[in-house]
């Protein structure tokens, strides 16, 4: 229960008035006049009889009467419970968006997110219906349109706030949904949420209906100061036989004023190295530690930023990274042309990746055993397959785990013993009328998956001239041309792993090493069939990482069966064996264990939250509004600080008081005792002046 | 000892019959004249030693003290006047103290007050007395110098006064001391509401110098019973000051305190020599009238 205007209730102490007035004044009339006190004087004066208050009715019903008066005036309403639903229009469906990002855990943010979501359900009526939607990156119906407000209030003491980024949009759009199943005449959404810039993306689909009220209540300030770690990097240098890593990252001062403090990098949960560091306000600068030496595989390191606790998010002061040792890629090119134009852009793209890991040998004819030996990658650049013993082996070099790169030139064939061996039988020279592109990328495979997001590659702009037809025989196209053919032809051999590519990685038949995408292609090609392939140190958290695309990437990893999933924070996950699928729902390291073992180094995967969240500006909340659509509701008020909550919690406090207007009843019962006591007063009166009558009268009187 | 027949002194003393008459002359008149028809005898039972002249008859005069001889001769009633009961200076003190003005019925304590002296004036003039008044409260409000030709001057004065302000003794007991200088009767109306030794010393100083001090203590009976019930606010008609009373607790305490204030100015009164009449505004006038009869008496026979 709660009032509109609270202050009216300073009234409550008027109502020791006519308590004082029965006390005091309780003869108060007429006085009757007499010739002299002085007898009267004389007589011992009892305090006590004074002080007595004799008509306890007549007080009760005036302190009941100017109780209520008070009480209208105050404008009082019942949020919640069965008198919630007096004087109301018809039933509601209410669906509170809560938001549970990491930059909720802002100080007492969370704590005040609930209450109001507590407020909300615990203000509608019996027959209101409500669903609770938690939302970060992704939402979650936790309650669909039930009308018990006590579940939702046990379910909001079990949520927290998690380690993912605010994404409203498709929190809207399950509200949308969820009303949209519903029969109830009035809909509202409420959201509840810090509102960062970031967290809302205008979207076509997560709009409401117009005749949803949509109510925002914003929590926390506009803007709040924050150091966030951001943009780890992990750089590999080689030492002789070992390899060592040097860490890199940024942090960010989004406060107001400049700020001094610690970066600490710790590998294996052992402090290696501190930098102080004083970041301007608004700014960033970078951190970087000395290198450390990779001495075993899933090397687990974080990078931590003390930040004093209550003035900032503590999600992204830590950055975590997985790493383990692999060394340069040994790639032999054999080129019978040897060192010139044909492999001129191979070469560089190969060399001229720093701390890449690819050491590139030119061979003119077909390596050698003990070229073999130390080679992890073949390249065959317009060379044909060579026959013979070298057919034999180059082709036991690949089923040991070796790997071929197949660049077909116009010398390009491979003899019919090993024909099988290819993963595609090789064709004519095929030289189209008009110059080809490439139709169709597997965006999924290891090769191409770095170039799934936006603005991330076009391999569309290279213009293919002359390419070598490609029969599939036992393998797996991966990317074609637009006129169909295949262009990228991948075969599993043994433990070792064949891609044909049919055209040349030279610009006689394409225009492709002109192509900002040729060199992230050549590298992810020659890692890939080398078994390197690219994984990184780390993931997003919220993000859903493929374990077998991992494996398939590098062939040093291993994905037990049955593997089991450990999560940072405790308590484990199955790893669908099918899908090999894992949800990374919280920051930290996670652990794949092969079931009931606890191997000495696991195979680990670290997740980072997103640091977008870190940025804690709020957007126009007006302009969600609108974004949003519907009708605006009570938060459209909503300012940027704080008291856009209470602005936000007046107005639904008016709205219940608007509804059910218990002042006109408390009026109507103040007037009805008041009548009342005029009636009891003037019987009290005559009663009195009844009993006076035989009593003297003052002169004067009649 | 002469009585009267209580519808007799019903009809003409009765207060509240007299409260309906404008006129303080026919009022008292109609008293007078009652009040001495109503009685078998004269109270004037003796006589003086020194004879004065005759005077003619007038009803309530001792019979005993007509001269039969000059009736032989003239056949006419006359009295025999003698020195020490003519031209006695009677001087009506009356109280016109705000507290005068209560009253529980229809006649106020000073309209009670009013008729008595209106009354004893009348009655004192057809004596031959001459008569004088002083209205006090806090000072004298109004004075008539007494003489004989001064009835209706004094009655006209007491048909104008009124209860208005507080009442004191000392200031209007000077004042009469010094204009009344002559021997005389002091007839005091009031409600004597202040300390009894108090007043019994100023009237006291009075006795000391001759003369008759007769004292008529007005009260209202509502004054006496105290017969309130209801709890409410007294006012004092003097003092203004107001005073919650619970009449049930009071009542008992109260009339303890009013009967000892009266014994107490009885017994002033009487050191002091000072007769003094308690008279009940509820009851007829008669009680006075003997009073002032019997000390009218006592005068003529008592040497001076």
């Amino acid at each position: 229960m709660g009032f509109l205007t609270p202050l009216f209730l300073i009234g409550l102490a008027g109502l020791a008035i006519p308590v004082l007035i029965h006390l005091t004044r309780q003869e108060k009339g007429k006085p009757l006049r007499f010739p002299s006190l002085m007898f009267l004087r004389r007589i011992p004066f009892e305090e006590t009889s004074k002080r007595r208050i004799r008509h306890w009715a007549l007080l009760a019903i005036r302190l009941a009467a100017l109780a209520l008066l008070v009480a209208a005036f105050a404008r009082p309403f019942v949020r919640g419970g069965a008198l919630a639903s007096v004087g109301g229009p018809g039933p509601e469906e209410v669906v509170i968006l809560l938001d549970r990002s990491y930059s909720m855990e802002l100080r007492d943010h969370w704590q005040q997110a609930v209450a109001r979501a507590g407020e909300v359900a615990a203000a509608l009526r019996p027959q209101d219906r409500v669903s609770l939607v938690t939302f970060s990156e992704t939402p979650h119906l936790v309650h669909r349109s039930i009308s018990d407000p006590a579940r939702i209030a046990a379910t909001l003491d079990t949520l927290r706030t998690g380690s993912l980024a605010t994404r409203i949009g498709p929190a809207v759009k399950v509200a949308r949904s969820t009303l949209a199943a519903s029969e109830l005449p009035r809909r509202r959404v409420v959201v509840i949420s810090d509102f960062q810039r970031a967290g809302w993306r205008p979207d076509p689909d997560a709009t409401l209906p117009a005749e949803v009220t949509v109510e925002a209540i914003a929590i926390g300030e506009a803007s709040a100061a924050n150091l966030a770690l951001s943009d780890l990097g992990l750089r590999r240098e080689s030492a002789g036989a070992r390899e060592r890593v040097i860490v890199s990252a940024r942090l960010v001062n989004t406060g107001g004023a400049a700020t001094t403090t610690e970066v600490t990098l710790a590998v294996d949960e052992t402090g290696i190295g501190t930098a102080s560091v004083t970041v301007p306000a608004g700014g960033a600068v970078p951190v970087a530690f000395d290198p450390f030496t990779l001495t075993h595989p899933f090397t687990r390191g974080e990078v931590r930023v003390a930040e004093p606790s209550g003035t900032g998010l503590s999600e992204d002061n830590t950055l975590h990274f997985v790493a383990s040792p692999g060394g340069d890629l040994q790639v032999l090119i054999v080129d019978p042309l040897g060192q010139g134009d044909s492999n001129l852009y191979l070469r560089g793209a190969l060399g001229i990746a720093e701390g890449a890991g690819f050491a590139p040998r030119i061979l003119r004819g077909a390596p050698g055993v003990s070229q073999l030996a130390g080679a992890d990658v073949v390249v065959l650049n317009g060379a044909p397959f060579p026959g013979g013993n070298a057919g034999d082996r180059l082709r036991t070099f690949v089923e040991n785990g070796g790997g071929l790169l197949f660049v077909l030139g116009e010398r390009s064939t491979a003899p019919s013993v090993h024909a099988d061996f290819l993963p595609a039988t090789i064709g004519p020279v095929t030289e189209a009328a008009a110059e080809r592109r490439l139709g169709f990328v597997d965006y999924d495979h290891a090769v191409f998956e770095a170039f799934l997001g936006p603005r991330s590659g076009d391999f569309s702009r290279a213009a293919v001239y002359r390419t070598r037809r490609l029969d599939l025989t036992d393998g797996r196209v991966i990317a074609r041309f637009d006129d169909g053919s295949p262009a990228l032809v991948e075969g599993r051999r043994g433990k070792g792993r064949v891609l044909v590519w049919a055209t040349g990685l030279d610009r006689f038949w394409n225009d492709l090493p002109l192509q900002p995408v040729y060199l992230p292609f050549v590298h992810r090609m020659t890692r890939f069939v080398g078994g390197r392939g690219e994984v990184p140190p780390w993931h997003l958290a919220g993000t859903t990482v493929n374990l077998s695309a991992l494996a398939e990437a590098d062939a040093t990893l291993e994905i037990p069966a049955g593997a089991v999933a450990m999560a940072p924070g405790g308590g484990s996950v199955a790893v669908d064996s099918a899908t090999s699928l894992l949800r990374l729902e919280s920051r930290g390291i996670w652990e794949i264990r092969p079931p009931g073992e606890r191997p000495e180094h696991p195979m680990a995967i670290a997740a980072n939250v997103d640091v977008t969240e870190s940025d804690l500006a709020r957007m126009d909340i007006e302009e969600f509004l609108g974004a949003v659509g519907g009708e605006p509701g009570a938060g459209e008020a909503a300012n940027d600080t704080i008291a856009a909550a209470a602005s936000d919690d007046e107005l639904q406090a008016a709205d219940f008081e608007g509804r059910q207007s218990f002042w006109r009843y408390l009026l109507a019962a103040a007037f009805l005792l008041m009548v009342s006591e005029t009636v009891l007063a003037n019987r009290l009166s005559r009663r009195r002046m009844d009993g006076e009558t035989g009593a003297p009268r003052p002169p004067g009187s009649s | 000892m002469a009585t009267a027949t209580p519808r007799a002194r019903a009809s003409f003393l009765d207060p509240a019959v007299l409260a309906r008459i404008d006129n303080l002359q026919l009022l008292a008149r109609t008293v007078v004249d009652g009040f001495l028809q109503g009685i078998h005898r004269s109270p004037y039972l003796g006589v003086s030693m020194d004879f004065a002249e005759h005077r003619p008859y007038m009803p309530g005069d001792d019979i005993r003290r007509i001269d039969w001889r000059l009736y032989a001769r003239t056949d006419r009633f006359y009295i025999k006047q003698f020195e020490a009961e003519t031209n006695a200076d009677v001087g009506f003190l009356l109280d016109t103290s705000a507290s005068m003005g209560y009253a529980s019925g229809e006649v106020t304590k000073l309209d009670y007050g009013r008729f008595l002296t209106a009354c004893l004036a009348w009655f004192s003039a057809g004596q031959k007395d001459r008569v004088g008044l002083y209205a006090f409260d806090g000072d004298v409000v109004e004075h008539v110098r007494p003489s004989a030709a001064h009835l209706d001057k004094v009655l006209h004065a007491l048909a104008r006064v009124g209860p208005e302000r507080r009442g004191a003794w000392d200031r209007p007991l000077a004042r009469v001391a010094n204009t009344f200088v002559r021997r005389g009767i002091l007839v005091v109306v009031s409600d004597f509401y202040d300390d009894p030794d108090e007043i019994s010393e100023g009237l006291g100083f009075f006795r000391a110098q001759g003369h008759d001090v007769v004292a008529f203590q007005v009260l209202d009976p509502a004054e006496i019973d105290f017969p309130f019930t209801q709890a409410t606010n007294f006012e004092d008609l003097e003092t203004r000051r107001i005073l919650p009373v619970k009449p049930e607790k009071y009542a008992a305490a109260y009339q303890e305190q009013i009967r000892g204030h009266i014994d107490r100015l009885g017994g002033s009164f009487g050191r002091q020599g000072v007769d003094h009449v308690l008279l009940n505004t509820a009851e007829p006038l008669d009680e006075a009238l003997y009073a002032y009869l019997v000390l009218r008496q006592k005068m003529v026979r008592s040497p001076r």
